[in-house]
């Protein structure tokens, strides 16, 4: 395991944000953090990066124990913080060249190696601009490519796609898969279940400072799997509809979505039935059913009773 | 050394701000021509080489008429833009008089000497009177002596006496300084202050803008970045301090007097103090406005203790709260060594200087290790 981590914990004055933290995660993997905002998941990358202390537990990171430790590592980490960290009155080239610089690269390996990142983000061609001329996913971007530059083993990813367009966005997530290929090690933190979903070998749901669930994609959906799913897409009181359907026979779980209502159900005849006549008792309006396969979305909804997102 | 990569991005960052080149380099240009014009009309006529804002105010007395008292009434007590000469002939009131600092220096032309008495407590316009004296002494071949009283021990029997001293100084009359020279020193050193927000705001602007925390999970030491950046400072406000003091020698004419070394060390001291300076601001205050705030109270008030707009005098507490300020030293250094030939004033300010840069190195070490244990 190129990361172990057990019982971290760290509280900031009396919020707990980390409450027993454990983790292992597999060198060459993409390892996807999942969890809504407040989870831990930038507390856990900044005590990885040295920037914070835990309270307690132990982490180590290619063998190494951080924060003991954590020269002999640092070298071979890479990290792409949720906050842009980049300067805006330099040119893409200077912050990825100062940036890569740090870790000890100069001359002719390092101007290389910075095109090849510029390349990689597609910023080349406007690599002697200044940062504050560009768009909020171009500096997502450059952000991202100055967290890879160096060529670290292991990646840290936060967030790195909050706020940009789709088309950034679908540019970053196949940068990521690329580097992988390469044989990094990527932990990427996200409350977006998609990018999770289609990009992590094995996730770890994180809520309230604790790791709830683990594993692959799939072992995940098998937490709900066994039971049968069903969307009801409905307007009008859906809180009292939730109400009375949580409370009918064979319904395990409702929860109020946006739109409509997520059921859990065992399956029993007569469900159906039962639900139309309590959206005519409610006045609400059924627009249509749907049966679906569990996403992550639902397994936190099941896990926690909350939804992902805020 | 990655403690090179720092410094050059401190000085690539900084030299590409504009401001950086308007209050650094315009500005002090602008306020020397500015003031320096300003303050010469006021003082008499303009255009010529000889008007001054530093002017002594004298009283004497006549103890026994001689060829002396002759030569000096003849000489030295018509009013002119150097100094005033009031006349006093009771001894007492004229030593009380300078005891409570009234006047600049007291001089009392005795029968074959001329004494002159000044306050202890430093005041460049009483240095001004005394080599007034001494240059008239030189002048005629008279013999002169220099006495120095402490007002802050007042005693009604201790008569003034004290100090003596007879080395010789050389005092070019012609080179009193006008109001352009002086602004001229005042207003080079107090913008070289400024290069305190420049250096105090790089630094909260790196934490704000979270690029401090990708330098710190580097594998770069956190003191290569404080040292580097802050010796980034020290070299661009050298650079300053050479460009704004060669041009207002160039274009104004300012006097910089002939101990340039030693000038220059009382400048380089204040460069340090204020990288020192500007570095703890800029780790202990949450953001940039708040160092740029902070410096935009503080450096106007060190610079008006410190004499640097106006020649404000002063005695007792006054004094003794000018004396608190850094700038106080420096200008005053500066002006001893430049028209006086005294080195003492200089040699504290770069002392004064170098201890407030010391003082600031042991507080970030010290922030340094605090912050590595209990973060946040
Ligand atoms: N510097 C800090 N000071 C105080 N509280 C903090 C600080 N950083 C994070 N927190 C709190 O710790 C909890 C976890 O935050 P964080 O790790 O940022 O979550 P996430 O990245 O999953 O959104 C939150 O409740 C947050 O408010
Ligand atoms: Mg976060």
């Amino acid at each position: 395991m190129i990361i172990e981590c057990r019982g971290l914990e760290k509280s900031y004055k009396n919020i707990k944000a980390l409450k027993g933290l454990d983790l292992s995660i597999q060198e060459g993997t993409i390892y996807g953090l999942l969890g809504p905002n407040g989870a831990g998941k930038s507390t856990f990358i900044n005590i990885v990066a040295g920037l914070v202390r835990a309270d307690a537990g132990s982490l180590s990171v290619a063998g190494k124990s951080i924060p003991g430790e954590s020269n002999a590592v640092k070298k071979k980490m890479g990290f792409v913080p949720q906050d842009l960290a980049i300067y805006e009155d330099l040119t893409a080239y200077e912050n990825i060249s100062f940036f890569t610089s740090l870790y000890g690269l100069s001359g002719k390996e390092k101007r290389k190696k910075v095109e090849k990142a510029l390349e990689f983000v597609s910023l080349t061609d406007r690599k002697k601009d200044l940062v504050k001329t560009y768009s909020g996913g171009m500096k997502r971007r450059l952000n991202l490519a100055c967290g890879i530059c160096h060529e670290p083993e292991i990646l840290f990813l936060d967030e790195p796609t909050v706020g940009i367009d789709p088309q950034s966005r679908n540019h970053i997530m196949e940068s990521i898969r690329k580097l992988n290929k390469n044989g990094m090690t990527v932990i990427y933190t996200t409350h977006y279940m998609e990018e999770a979903e289609s990009l992590c070998d094995r996730i770890g749901i994180i809520d309230h400072g604790k790791i709830i669930a683990e594993g692959t994609l799939d072992d995940l959906q098998k937490i709900i799997s066994e039971n049968e799913l069903l969307f009801i897409e409905a307007t009008g009181d859906i809180g009292a509809l939730t109400g009375k359907i949580s409370k009918t026979v064979g319904i395990l779980e409702a929860y109020a979505e946006e739109n409509g209502i997520l059921v859990k159900h065992n399956g029993q005849k007569g469900i159906l039935e039962n639900i139309i006549k309590h959206a005519t008792d409610t006045g609400s309006e059924i627009h249509s059913m749907e049966s679906r396969r569990p996403n992550l979305e639902d397994v936190f909804l099941s896990l926690t009773g909350r939804t992902l997102r805020d | 050394m990655k403690f090179f990569n720092f410094f050059t991005l401190y000085a690539k960052r900084t030299v590409r701000d504009r401001m950086f080149f308007l209050i650094m380099f315009l500005f002090p240009m602008l306020l020397i021509w500015l003031l320096g014009s300003a303050f010469s009309g006021l003082m008499g006529d303009s255009g010529t080489e000889g008007e001054v804002v530093v002017s002594a105010n004298l009283i004497y007395t006549v103890e026994e008429s001689s060829h002396m008292s002759d030569l000096f009434t003849e000489h030295m007590t018509e009013d002119n833009e150097f100094f005033t000469m009031t006349r006093h002939n009771d001894i007492k009131i004229g030593e009380e008089k300078i005891r409570r600092n009234e006047y600049d220096a007291y001089v009392i032309v005795g029968r074959d000497k001329i004494t002159v008495y000044k306050n202890s407590y430093y005041n460049f316009s009483s240095s001004m009177g005394e080599l007034i004296i001494k240059a008239f002494a030189d002048d005629y071949n008279l013999m002169y002596e220099i006495a120095v009283t402490d007002p802050s021990k007042l005693s009604q029997e201790e008569s003034i006496s004290g100090r003596r001293f007879t080395e010789e100084i050389s005092f070019d009359r012609q080179r009193m300084p006008r109001a352009i020279d002086y602004y001229g020193v005042t207003m080079s050193t107090m913008f070289m202050f400024y290069g305190v927000i420049f250096l105090g705001t790089y630094f909260a602007g790196n934490r704000q803008n979270k690029t401090e925390d990708r330098i710190k999970a580097s594998p770069a030491s956190i003191l290569s970045y404080q040292w580097g950046t802050a010796l980034g400072n020290i070299v661009l406000i050298v650079l300053q301090a050479v460009v704004i003091i060669s041009a207002g020698i160039l274009i104004f004419n300012i006097y910089w007097g002939e101990a340039l070394g030693i000038s220059m060390l009382v400048i380089l001291g204040e460069i340090i103090m204020i990288s020192s300076l500007g570095t703890i601001l800029g780790l202990t205050f949450k953001s940039e406005n708040a160092v740029a705030g902070i410096s935009q109270v503080a450096i106007p008030a060190i610079v008006f203790l410190g004499d640097g707009y106006t020649q404000i005098g002063g005695t007792g507490v006054i004094l003794a709260i000018k004396k608190i300020s850094p700038m106080y030293w420096i200008n005053h250094g500066l002006f001893d060594a430049i028209y006086l030939n005294e080195y003492k004033t200089a040699f504290i300010s770069i002392a004064i200087s170098l201890g407030v840069a010391a003082v600031c190195t042991l507080v970030v070490a010290l922030l340094n290790r605090n912050r590595r244990t209990e973060d946040e």
